[in-house]
């Protein structure tokens, strides 16, 4: 009996650290998805939001889940710019050339971070006490961050559900030819869809100084579970993305928990190539790729 | 014939007088005039370890001055010879083949750090020059090497957190301990010094999980820790682990009778991260400008730990680290150790000078000194440089271990 709540306490204890994962994931899955750029500089939109959310903190005492009202347009914005002044010129290119500017800007914007902001790691501390869920004990903080996690989710898919915009980013992924065909101005979905994925790395970034510790290289951890998890929901698929980063964040947590964390390490990077090999288009997407 | 021999005793005592006063005049002369002692150091000026070493080389060269003030070793002035090692181990192994081939230095001073002393330690062995490693934390270029002419000066990582554990017995009365730590060669080094005090002390060892360094939520590790019943939580690794650990514990409300960590826990930033929480987490500190330390500095004169830290913010206009201290304490100890050649040899003789190196045990300003005896596998690798167990008391870092050394009385129980 005791295994089993351990295991249950684990799980969702994972669920709520799974959720940063889940936001990252999804905007690199977005992005992906409509123009088929590999965004490996992701991770550093992440450390921008985080620092976005760091300093609002320190200036203004404002809480990380307020901050967001910050950091969501400001990573916004500066995705649509870099969208605009540098991928959009490599969009139908090879995959390649996309994939070196990318990593070209990830350097660039971690060393521009270095220089402005300093190699300090930095934090803070907001609502760390424990409270009592379904019998066991739980950072306030953490739940703070799993519902506002779950409620951007939620957001973003009734964006693209419902609005016209939001059917156009789903339109120009599914088919790019026939959605330029229906009179839709593609040009413009790819700014939005690279913007809204840089705002959600920027809201799971916000959350960073409070839950981990927030450096210039904190994205190049993200980044990497970020591939494992797109790529375990499916590339390109939201709703993949969505629930694979809360399963491997259940994952991880609970063979951290049994095993080690070694192995924990292990299996999400693992995960990348099981997939790949058995299951293409990932375990939340279809089998063709 | 009375007043010819008067006048005969006079006569030699003028001229005896004339003799020793030319001899003595020449004698200071010679002295001041002597040929200084030369020490070589390949200095991080710039690069990488630009900021922690400009504050060993600014502890050396305070050294420098205030040898030279009192007249020199034995009447015999030093003369620090330096050059710019960009923070490059290559570039510090050119230099130290330099100083001692080109420049002739009669001993060095190690570059600053692990990385660099490591680079240049097999080319002090083959040029033979007796040195001292002033800033270098792990063990890599003593143990297992036999090394015959330079000594370690600083502390290795295993002796960072063992204070700890006799604070916990002692005091908090702690019968287990968890040992959490990053797999690295550091926090490896430092749980290694865990493991080893808590057997030594019979402390029951309940958890002992090494994490990967890529971790970022520590909250399974320190709820198996919990879920142990661990009542002393020690390890860590750098900043990033000392917050999480601390969040982690505090999130699931963990009650300890310690939790002491490494490295995280003894910076400023600690402090102001953490706010309230960081109250009553120990950790580890290798100097502090408080403690009650006093070193050589010339035949007759010593100079505590408190004159060190006023001349040296007069002289540098800010506050010395511990890098500071470790560059003022190594110029100590040579000094104790030329100082012992010029009166046994009437020279400064490397070959007594790196004997006296490897033998001697004593104090400085920085703490105590002593290393593993030359002939032996870990010849030269310091072993009596304690840590101070510090401790977060309403926002001030307090050391509360070893009692002699306290400035605090510990807090025990954590969270405050």
């Amino acid at each position: 009996m005791g295994e089993l709540l351990n295991l249950i306490e684990f799980a969702l204890r994972g669920l709520m650290v799974g959720a940063v994962y889940a936001l990252m994931a999804m905007g690199l899955s977005l992005i992906f998805g409509v123009m088929r750029v590999v965004n490996v500089a992701h991770g550093e939109f992440l450390m921008l939001g985080g620092y976005v959310s760091f300093f609002t903190w320190s200036y203004t005492q404002l809480n990380p889940i307020a901050s967001l009202l910050i950091a969501m347009p400001v990573l916004f914005f500066f995705g649509v710019a870099i969208q605009r002044l540098f991928i959009e010129r490599v969009v139908g290119r090879p995959e390649l050339s996309s994939l070196m500017l990318c990593f070209g800007l990830s350097i660039i914007l971690v060393q521009g971070a270095q220089v402005l902001f300093t190699p300090d790691p930095r934090g803070f501390t907001w609502l760390l006490y424990p409270v009592r869920l379904l019998g066991w004990n739980f950072p306030m903080y953490m739940l703070m961050i799993f519902a506002t996690s779950m409620v951007i989710a939620f957001a973003l898919f009734l964006f693209l559900k419902a609005t016209r915009w939001g059917k156009a980013i789903r339109a120009v992924s599914q088919n790019y030819e026939v959605a330029q065909a229906c009179g839709i101005d593609a040009r413009k979905v790819r700014m939005l869809s690279f913007g809204c994925g840089a705002a959600l790395a920027g809201a799971a970034g916000a959350f960073v100084p409070v839950q981990f510790s927030l450096s210039p290289g904190v994205g190049h951890e993200f980044i990497l579970k970020s591939f494992a998890v797109v790529v375990v929901g499916g590339l390109g698929s939201l709703s993949g993305a969505f629930l694979a980063g809360l399963l491997l964040g259940m994952v991880e947590s609970l063979i951290t928990f049994y095993f080690s964390s070694h192995l924990a390490q292990l299996t999400f990077y693992a995960t990348i190539i099981v997939v790949l090999l058995l299951r293409p288009g990932g375990l939340f997407g279809t089998t063709e790729t | 014939m009375l007043n010819a021999r008067i006048a005969g005793i006079r006569k030699l005592l003028t001229s005896s007088s004339v003799v020793a006063a030319g001899f003595v005049l020449l004698t200071s002369l010679a002295a001041f005039g002597q040929e200084p002692i030369k020490i070589g150091i390949s200095m991080s000026v710039t690069g990488r370890f630009e900021r922690p070493a400009g504050y060993l080389f600014e502890g050396h060269k305070l050294w420098e001055k205030h040898v030279n003030q009192r007249g020199g070793i034995q009447g015999r002035p030093v003369k620090l010879v330096f050059y710019d090692d960009k923070s490059d181990p290559a570039e510090a192994i050119k230099l130290t083949r330099r100083l001692a081939t080109v420049d002739r230095v009669d001993f060095l001073f190690s570059p600053y750090g692990s990385e660099l002393t490591a680079a240049v330690a097999s080319v002090i062995e083959e040029l033979g020059v007796p040195a001292i490693a002033s800033i270098v934390a792990t063990v890599g270029p003593w143990q297992g090497k036999n090394a015959k002419w330079m000594t370690q000066f600083s502390s290795t990582a295993p002796l960072y957190l063992m204070g700890s554990v006799d604070l916990a017995i002692e005091r908090a009365e702690a019968k287990n301990i968890a040992i959490l730590y990053e797999d690295t060669p550091f926090p490896v080094g430092v749980a290694d010094g865990l493991r080893a005090r808590a057997k030594e002390r019979g402390l029951k060892i309940l958890m002992d999980e090494k994490y990967d360094k890529a971790l970022t939520d520590w909250s399974p590790l320190v709820s198996k820790a919990r879920s142990l019943g661990a009542e002393f939580l020690a390890g860590g690794g750098y900043y990033p682990a000392a917050v999480g650990i601390a969040r982690a514990a505090a999130g699931i409300g963990y009650r300890l009778k310690l939790l002491a960590l490494v490295v995280g826990a003894a910076d400023p930033k600690f402090v102001k991260d953490l706010g309230l929480l960081a109250e009553g987490v120990a950790g580890s500190d290798i100097w502090l400008p408080s403690v009650k330390t006093r070193g050589f500095v010339v035949e007759g004169a010593t100079i505590a730990n408190e004159d060190f830290v006023r001349s040296y913010r007069e002289e540098f206009k800010r506050d010395p680290e511990y890098w500071s201290a470790a560059g003022y304490g190594a110029g100590q100890l040579l000094a104790r150790a030329i100082n012992e050649s010029l009166k046994r040899a009437r020279k400064a003789d490397r070959n007594l000078i790196r004997d006296f190196l490897f033998s001697y045990l004593g104090e400085t300003i920085y703490g105590d000194y002593g290393v593993v005896k030359l002939g032996q596998a870990d010849a030269g690798m310091q072993v009596r440089k304690q840590h101070f167990v510090i401790q977060w008391q309403k926002g001030k870092k307090e050391v509360v271990w070893p009692r002699e050394l306290a400035s605090a009385e510990p807090w025990i129980g954590w969270p405050k």
